[in-house]
């Protein structure tokens, strides 16, 4: 059994400062607690999301202030993990920048999932600001159950959470900036990808203005057999608190064994119609 | 269903969730206000729908005190009825409010120009007119630390039927994403009297002038056009073939958008560096 936290907060937008601070206010809350926790952060939330050219001065390495501080609270608290996402700055290849998103743990950074599918269509601009990553599958263990990340639009694309279920997730977190245009489209999405795979659904979203643009919460836990178990308000602040456990993967995968029942042949043919034909 | 005549889309239109877009917009004035640090919010009453309903929703937003009110009617073009209802609204939000007359203002502004020789014409002076009252806004904004809170909705802004730097000129627009016809609901449902929130559409600039009149039609006529083509996606000739859809407005709608374009952007600037010009390639928020 492991305690999901998803603290959907007015983070503020573009001051990294002041939403380290309220980070570490949330994660100190949960330094006693007895039972393992996971604390899920929404996409890029230590700079509040959107902040169009400013994400340039905001980005920075794996190895900066923002992760080394999280790492640092964390040194001795191995039965809790933090997720947060940060505009990254690639160390190898300057210049380039990622929205990503780091899980962190004992003192030390657990995994780094980088963002593939990049919204730029009515209001938003990702690409003009990321270069797009295309690794998957990097699945994590924490007390005994295996985590993926796909952040936000990434969760648009089945295949995404196909791999981290081929590569044995039992929840896949959904680190979100979702404003109100996208509203009634994720309770489909995320329990259509929750039954697809037999996993769970962590959806953490962003709440408050950024400029006019309401980012609505609705932060939610889909079980792995689809039904939502926990649901935060819309346009409110709330902390949602969730138990989740290996046993319902089991029980939905023999429920439903939709992983069981996929024909791998289908993928070969999806690859083969996938690629351009010239 | 796919919509097939005007009426349709219109019954699309007024089906709006207004207890949450009533939402959106208090969270949404609270969240910029306190954002900015302002201590009043500013805002010219002039007894119609649009500023009716922005008033109520700004007075539910940050209460009473936080509040002034100015109403400002010109002797001979503002009717009188416009003046008592805008009295009645700043009574019923229970705020403070002042009443200044802009005709002084504006006929000095006038005589001035035309002392050079020049002989302004009806739309000049009543652009002057929406201009004075923009100045008038300001000078209570600076001097209390206030935010100028604008009144247009988002049919007038598509059709860019307003003045430019006059009743534009504001720091925000709470229902400037909502159609006149919507805001004729949700002036109901914050409080606003039947009799103002039916109340026909008119800038005022000129005595006897009508939004109607002017644009060719009632909104009730202009906002399914708009609504099919900008939130429905449809389009122009699958406009055109809507049942009860008249073309040439259709077309003399397009054309006012167009040609208004400029209205809703920076000034325009000749790129000369390969940093970002701003109007251009500038894209900042206001907080970062």
């Amino acid at each position: 059994m492991i305690k999901v936290v998803i603290p959907q907060i007015k983070l503020k937008q573009g001051n990294k400062d002041e939403n380290l601070e309220l980070t570490i206010d949330i994660i100190k809350r949960y330094f006693n607690e007895k039972k393992p926790t996971l604390i899920v952060f929404p996409e890029l939330s230590i700079i509040g999301y959107f902040i169009a050219d400013a994400m340039y001065e905001a980005a920075e390495p794996l190895n900066g202030p923002t992760i080394s501080r999280i790492a640092e609270i964390l040194d001795e608290k191995g039965n809790l993990a933090v997720g947060i996402g940060i505009p990254e700055l690639d160390l190898r290849k300057r210049g380039l920048i990622y929205n990503t998103y780091v899980l962190i743990s004992s003192g030390k950074i657990m995994g780094v999932w980088r963002k593939t599918h990049l919204p730029t269509f009515g209001v938003f601009e990702e690409h003009r600001y990321f270069a797009r990553n295309a690794e998957h599958g990097l699945v994590v263990e924490f007390h005994g159950m295996k985590f993926g990340v796909m952040i936000c639009y990434d969760a648009f694309f089945p295949e995404i959470a196909r791999i981290y279920s081929l590569k044995g997730a039992d929840a896949i977190i959904v680190p979100a900036s979702s404003p109100l245009p996208s509203r009634e489209l994720w309770d489909p999405i995320l329990r259509a990808r929750a039954i697809e795979n037999g996993v769970y659904i962590i959806f953490s979203n962003h709440v408050g203005y950024r400029d006019g643009l309401m980012f609505f919460g609705e932060s939610r836990i889909i079980d792995p057999t689809g039904i939502i178990i926990a649901k935060a308000p819309a346009f409110e602040e709330y902390v949602l608190e969730v138990e989740i456990s290996p046993s319902r993967v089991e029980f939905a995968r023999r429920v439903r064994p939709t992983l069981r029942d996929l024909d791998t042949r289908v993928i070969e043919v999806l690859y083969r119609e996938s690629k351009p034909k010239t | 269903m796919y919509p097939n005549s005007i009426e349709d889309i219109r019954r699309i239109l007024l089906s709006i969730n207004i207890k949450e877009t009533a939402r959106l917009i208090k969270e949404f004035i609270r969240d910029y206000f306190e954002r900015v640090g302002a201590e009043k919010a500013i805002i010219g009453v002039s007894g119609g729908v649009d500023s009716s309903a922005t008033l109520m929703l700004t007075r539910r937003a940050l209460g009473k005190d936080a509040i002034l009110a100015l109403i400002m009617p010109h002797k001979g073009i503002t009717p009188e009825e416009d003046v008592q209802d805008a009295l009645e609204i700043v009574k019923l939000a229970n705020v403070e409010y002042k009443m200044i007359n802009i005709d002084k203002i504006s006929m000095n502004i006038k005589s001035i120009i035309e002392n050079t020789g020049i002989s302004l014409n009806r739309m000049a002076y009543g652009n002057i007119i929406a201009r004075s009252r923009m100045i008038v806004l300001y000078a209570f904004a600076n001097t209390l630390r206030g935010i100028v809170v604008g009144a247009g909705d988002k049919s007038e802004i598509i059709l860019g039927y307003y003045t430019k730097y006059g009743d534009g000129g504001v720091d925000i627009l709470p229902i400037g994403d909502v159609y006149k016809s919507q805001v004729r609901i949700l002036a109901k449902h914050v409080g606003v009297p039947e009799k103002i929130a039916m109340k026909p559409s008119s800038p005022r600039l000129w005595a006897g002038q009508t939004a109607a009149e002017e644009l060719g039609a009632d909104y009730t006529e202009i906002d399914p056009i708009l609504f099919a083509l900008f939130e429905l996606g449809m389009k122009i000739n699958d406009v055109l073939s809507l049942k009860g859809v008249r073309g040439e407005l259709v077309y003399a709608l397009l054309r006012r958008i167009k040609v208004n374009e400029h209205k809703r952007m920076f000034a325009r600037i000749p790129k000369i560096h390969k940093g970002p010009t701003i109007g251009i390639d500038w894209k900042f928020t206001i907080w970062r």
